[in-house]
């Protein structure tokens, strides 16, 4: 966020307080199409991204987990089976319309037991101190206004030991790959929200919206800052998306 | 951390994915290999590939056993090698690993178990050929197709048992190293016996002709 408290909307300048209305009205478009569009957009990757999130949180039976923005609940439903009847998955998300597609779904699959949904902002988490085991926050972090306040906020919610991992675009590794991401995002990406989703502006958010979001380093830096420890990041897909882990000490 | 000394996790990843459907199929058409695989509960098995460069884990746990591209469980087995050895050992299942290019760390009783447990189940290979093609053959001709595929799956599954008992009984008839070299000297003795005696026969035979032609010589010169 800037001083002035002015934000990034994408390449756009914005009030900070008008963001998050700006990214709901964006999310709230194009939430019924947005596991299509996830499955075109990536052409399936986006799976084997939250896979290998699934894997790196390292959960275990009778742990609560917090997904943050969590959407659709792609996450959600695999840690639901993994932390069983004793633990807890909670499900939350800023955006009532995505976390009502992802309640959906979810019972319809099944999963309700262990599963709790809370419509929560990233920066004032709603839940006692030292509450969770592990966070994570997948494709969300870019869209929150004060990306050091989120933080912040997830360190105070997660227990001692307790980790924190961010899946999240971020910057290509190679030259080449990123003149084609690039072209793809601001080409291909908006035709195929105005084919799919008849909303092509929510998806040239999206391109814009990756582009201002912090590097790997800078991501790394951002979190050290908010308190987190031992901070490391692996790169996926040559650096087009790459996942954060912090934990908390 | 970065991505270049593990490779690419997403890749990882579809590895396990792929990994896993298979043996999850597998367990499916050979529900006894599941009990076996029961029993190594809790065992964790590294598989690091140093060309191209990517690692993997199989966690054996209950429901089943599962592939992962990260484990923070503790490791019982550990085996590294380039793809192209990896597939090989897969395939060739050695009894040791000498001169296989693959490095194994940890405690080697884990692989023996996993293949023990993996191929002397009694895969039910009838089971996929039913599922796949019972819809287009009809069940009749699928249950025959079943059959013929089950005897030549069966022969071949016997093949190397009778080959073996075959070529040994076969060795019993058959000269060893020592013997052939043996063999070979006494019959290069006999050779040269031979050729002696050859030659000699034909120094006897040019003796002989040798006293015939005296006689007729002067007769020649008579003539002259």
């Amino acid at each position: 966020m800037d001083n002035n408290d002015s934000t990034h909307f994408g390449f756009q300048t914005v009030k900070a307080s008008e963001k998050a209305q700006k990214v709901a009205n964006v999310f709230r478009s194009v939430a019924s199409r947005y596991d299509l569009m996830n499955d075109l957009m990536s052409g399936g990757v986006h799976r084997l991204w939250k896979q290998v999130t699934i894997e790196m949180a390292a959960a275990r039976e009778g742990q609560k987990i917090l997904d943050l923005a969590g959407g659709t609940g792609d996450l959600s439903y695999k840690f639901s089976r993994i932390v069983g009847e004793e633990g807890l998955v909670v499900l939350a998300d800023i955006n009532d319309a995505m976390l009502r597609v992802g309640r959906d779904k979810l019972i319809d699959r099944g999963a309700a037991s262990n599963l709790r949904y809370s419509q929560a902002d990233a920066q004032y988490l709603p839940y006692a101190d030292n509450t969770f085991d592990c966070i994570t926050i997948a494709f969300g972090l870019r869209n929150v206004t004060d990306k050091s306040l989120a933080l912040k906020s997830m360190l105070r919610v997660l227990k001692p030991g307790g980790r924190l991992l961010v899946l999240e675009f971020s910057k290509p590794q190679y030259e080449w790959l990123e003149k084609i991401y690039d072209q793809y995002s601001f080409r291909a990406l908006p035709f195929m929200g105005k084919i799919v989703a008849n909303d092509a502006e929510s998806y040239r958010y999206l391109a814009e919206s990756i582009r201002m979001h912090p590097d790997q380093e800078s991501l790394k830096a951002l979190m050290e800052e908010a308190g987190f420890a031992q901070v490391s990041y692996q790169n996926m897909t040559g650096g087009i998306v790459a996942l954060h882990k912090g934990f908390k000490v | 951390m970065s991505s270049s000394a593990t490779g690419d996790p997403a890749l990882s990843s579809a590895l396990t994915a792929g990994l896993n459907k298979i043996m999850a199929q597998y367990i499916h058409y050979a529900p006894g290999a599941l009990q076996k695989l029961s029993k190594l509960e809790g065992k964790v098995l590294k598989i690091t590939c140093t060309t191209p460069p990517f690692e993997f884990y199989l966690e054996l746990e209950a429901p089943g056993p599962k592939f992962v591209s990260f484990s923070e469980k503790p490791c019982d087995c550990a085996i590294k090698g380039s793809l192209p050895n990896l597939v090989s050992i897969a395939i060739t299942k050695p009894t040791n690993f000498a001169d296989t290019g693959v490095t194994l760390s940890g405690r080697p009783f884990l692989l023996q178990a996993l293949q023990d447990a993996l191929s002397e189940s009694d895969f039910d290979w009838q089971g996929p050929i039913h599922d796949l093609l019972g819809d287009y053959l009809g069940p009749v001709s699928a249950h025959l197709l079943q059959k013929v595929v089950g005897k030549a799956f069966n022969t071949a599954k016997k093949t190397p048992a009778y080959l073996a008992e075959y070529l040994s009984e076969e060795a019993n008839y058959l000269l060893t190293r020592n013997e052939f070299q043996h063999e070979q000297s006494e019959l290069q003795v006999l050779r040269e016996q031979v050729e002696r005696l050859d030659a000699r026969i034909n120094k006897l035979a040019s003796k002989q002709t040798q006293k015939q032609s005296p006689e007729i010589k002067p007769r020649h010169k008579t003539q002259k």
